[in-house]
């Protein structure tokens, strides 16, 4: 046995001969077929997609609405579209390799670096291509509707995103390299989160310094100010921005490629196991599995506290304990519910009674419901596990209901003070509001719950079509609206015939007791899933 | 009988030094010292979370210590992370293999072959290791063709078909029948006998006596006892905790 010089590229090219001539998938010209239903797909639906806009344009008024709307709108997307990548790179990222890449090329004498270079190039080429189609898409609504000069925008729409895609792949690359980076921005992401909401809020009164404000606070202002000054908007500062841009996206994916081979093992062994099951997950539309692959990442990064309660002394209490202790270990449910709760509360009184409005309100509240009962879901996931406490799998499930229930009814009377103290709500008005959250907050529960407790989704239900798989999990949002559905239109109702507070709750609350009473029953009537 | 102990000619082919590993509050490995020489054999012997996959991967570079070193020709492998030189000299087999489920099993020799710089003579030696471990038959089987102990010795074939100094096989037993087992075995002695120092993994006190020449006792991540195979074995500790 002779030893030579190491070439990754004869190694990696020898494994992709060898998987490509072992692959029983798809010939060459299915995938080329593929590719172009897909081109002509998109080619018909642009064209046609542009001549409905081009025959539709915005009039001059709403030219200059949207102009003015426009720093905002964009910046906010290109926000969500940067803590999005980084937050995908702390548990993914744009380079990653399968299981067996770990021991077979990431564990041999090949070069680390060079194993990484062509796929971080790879994820560059990938994210320019798909941010110039985001662009492209941007280009064809605003030329079309805004009737903006056609070649600037072109080229804005292009050079802003491309460069900005560019620099989001060059920086996750950072993240996904260091463990610490990771770390800081799983911690702090939730600030640039924060800002982008912020400055999406903008939109409601926009004005010419908070315009500026958004467009130079930060890349992803940057990436919007060129396509501003192209539509005809004010961002008279665009060729700095872009040359910003264009410094930042070259600086970030030159140290990138530098530092190539600075990933640790154990980081990247942990991403691809992560991936397989990432893969799986997505192949059977496990959106469960997709979570919980999702919490392991994070306790790579940051080990659960061991938060405690002192356990009851009565067998009654013990699982109402035991979804304390969950919540206590996972207050980042408690933050969604919380947030959810006062998302729902802000478009439910924006709504005007509006049904819509109100129906979004509603859902909202399901998904804080959702948030809040994740071991009824563990419960599913392992059915054997209450079969070993003595009661009855719908009892237990029940139970599981108890502590979320009072959460979420405390999460609802917060909004009700804020509101009260707001003068949104009178006094008399609080009152019964208070006796509304306290049976509309376990109805939202319990039908969480019994959705909840159905378990993962049915691999059979994928041979039946997309639809039965989006109406199993429209299930529970279209539940909830059943359950409160009926008590907010009698409210209305009594509302509209001009009947006070005390009386439009009362039958409110008759409704409510009513769905508490029936989906109790269900509840308590639901077996274990047999394997 | 290839068993050895250190002596003046072996050299000193790796060096863990305090090694730690945390995860919070718990300690999946509290201090682990070892000198390994060429031509030596190690078990690290152990219960179910004792610390021995632990120590064995920090050892690999496939785990950051998180205190503690471990140097291979002197060079600390975290450290210089993905040193050519470390890696070209450690050969790893975990417990659980994994393989490409769309390389056949001679495919995945090549694979290794390549990767670690084998010029010629890689189908002369990958025909030898196949044959050794009686894998010739089904070297063109893909490894959802393949049961878990063939694939066991299909993961065991790609750390003998480089050049390799130092081999770690974790709990390489499991799922191996009987004759298998000695083919391993057999295997393990031959390395030995050319200088190769090994470092494995095992419940089965009786697959590592006569090819191990010093053992480790490890219990809840703390190295309880330690030194030559048959007195280690026969000692209080490994009694108290019921290994043997």
């Amino acid at each position: 046995m002779s030893s030579v010089e190491l070439h990754p590229a004869d190694a990696i090219a020898f494994l992709k001969a060898s998987r490509r001539a072992n692959h029983r998938g798809r010939s060459a010209f299915d995938r080329l077929y593929t590719i172009y239903i897909l081109a002509i797909s998109t080619v018909v639906i642009g064209v046609l997609g542009y001549g409905s806009l081009r025959n539709h344009p915005f009039s001059p008024e709403n030219i200059a609405s949207v102009n003015a709307r426009l720093p905002f709108i964009l910046a906010a997307f290109f926000g969500l579209v940067f803590i999005g990548v980084l937050r995908f790179a702390t548990w993914q990222g744009p380079v990653s390799f399968s299981r067996p890449d770990v021991p077979f090329l990431l564990g041999s004498p090949l070069s680390r670096g060079e194993l990484v270079k062509p796929k971080l190039i790879g994820a560059a080429i990938f994210g320019a291509a798909a941010s110039a189609g985001l662009g492209i898409v941007v280009f064809v609504f605003l030329e079309a509707k805004m009737l903006a000069d056609a070649g600037p925008l072109l080229g804005a729409t292009l050079a802003g995103p491309v460069l900005f895609g560019l620099l989001a792949v060059g920086l996750s690359w950072h993240v996904e390299s260091s463990i610490r980076r990771a770390r800081w921005v799983v911690r702090w992401g939730w600030i640039l989160f924060v800002l982008a909401v912020a400055v999406a809020l903008g939109v409601r009164d926009p004005s010419g310094d908070l315009a500026s404000a958004a467009l130079w606070s930060g890349p992803w202002g940057w990436a919007a100010a060129p396509i501003v000054a192209a539509a005809g908007g004010s961002a008279p500062m665009w060729p700095v921005t872009l040359g910003l841009l264009a410094v930042s996206a070259t600086a970030a994916l030159f140290t990138a490629l530098r530092s190539a081979d600075a990933a640790p093992m154990e980081e990247l062994a942990r991403r691809a196991g992560l991936r397989s099951g990432l893969s799986a997950a997505l192949y059977v539309q496990d959106f469960r599995g997709l979570a919980m692959l999702g919490r392991e990442a994070r306790r790579a990064l940051f080990l659960p506290r061991k938060r405690k309660i002192r356990h009851p002394r009565r067998a009654l209490l013990v699982v109402p304990w035991r979804d304390a202790l969950a919540l206590l270990r996972a207050p980042s449910r408690f933050v969604w519910a919380a947030a959810l709760v006062g998302a729902g509360a802000l478009v439910g009184g924006a709504s005007g009674n509006h049904p819509g409005g109100l129906a979004l309100a509603i859902v909202l509240g399901y998904f804080a419901a959702a948030r809040l009962v994740e071991t009824v879901r563990q419960e599913a996931d392992d059915p054997d596990a209450a079969g070993r406490l003595p009661w009855a799998f719908g009892d237990v499930i029940l139970m599981h209901t108890l502590v979320p229930s009072v959460v979420l009814a405390g999460l609802g009377w917060v909004v009700i003070g804020v509101a009260a103290l707001d003068g949104v709500l009178t006094g008399a008005e609080a009152g019964p509001s208070i006796g509304l959250v306290a049976l509309a907050s376990p109805m939202l529960v319990i039908c969480a719950a019994g959705v909840a407790q159905r378990g993962r989704l049915p691999i059979e239900l994928l041979f039946y079509g997309s639809e039965i798989v989006i109406l199993w999990y429209a299930l529970g949002p279209l539940l909830g609206l059943i359950a409160l559905g009926a008590p907010v239109a009698s409210m209305i109702g009594n509302f509209d015939r001009d009947l006070g507070m005390s009386q439009a709750a009362s039958s409110a609350a008759f409704f409510l007791a009513l769905g508490l009473v029936l989906g109790i029953t269900i509840l308590r009537r639901r077996r274990p899933k047999t394997p | 009988m290839p068993k050895t102990s250190g002596n003046a000619k072996q050299r000193l082919v790796l060096t863990a030094r305090g090694l730690v590993k945390k995860y919070g509050d718990a300690v999946a490995l509290g201090g682990l010292d070892l000198d390994l020489r060429s031509g030596e054999c190690v078990a690290l012997i152990g219960h179910n979370g004792s610390g021995k996959t632990t120590a064995m991967r920090i050892m690999a570079g496939l785990m950051e210590p998180s205190e503690g070193s471990v140097k291979i020709k002197g060079i600390d492998i975290h450290v210089a992370r993905g040193n050519p030189i470390t890696r070209s000299a450690i050969a790893f087999a975990p417990d659980n293999p994994v393989l490409y489920d769309d390389l056949t099993v001679e495919e995945h020799l090549i694979l290794t072959g390549l990767a670690h710089g084998v010029g010629d003579g890689l189908d002369e030696r990958i025909d030898i290791v196949l044959e050794e471990l009686g894998l010739t038959d089904r070297r063109d089987y893909l490894p959802s063709q393949l049961s878990r102990g063939m694939r066991q010795k299909t993961s065991i074939a790609c750390t003998l078909v480089r050049p390799l100094e130092v081999l770690m096989l974790d709990e390489p037993v499991v799922g191996l029948d009987p004759p298998s087992q000695r083919l391993l075995r057999d295997e393990i002695s031959r390395l030995i006998s050319d200088e190769v120092a090994v470092i494995l993994t095992t419940h089965q006190i009786e697959f590592a006596r006569g090819i191990a020449a010093k053992a480790v006792i490890l219990d809840n991540g703390e190295m309880v006892d330690h030194g030559a195979f048959d007195q280690v074995v026969e000692g209080e500790k490994a009694a108290s905790l019921g290994l043997v």
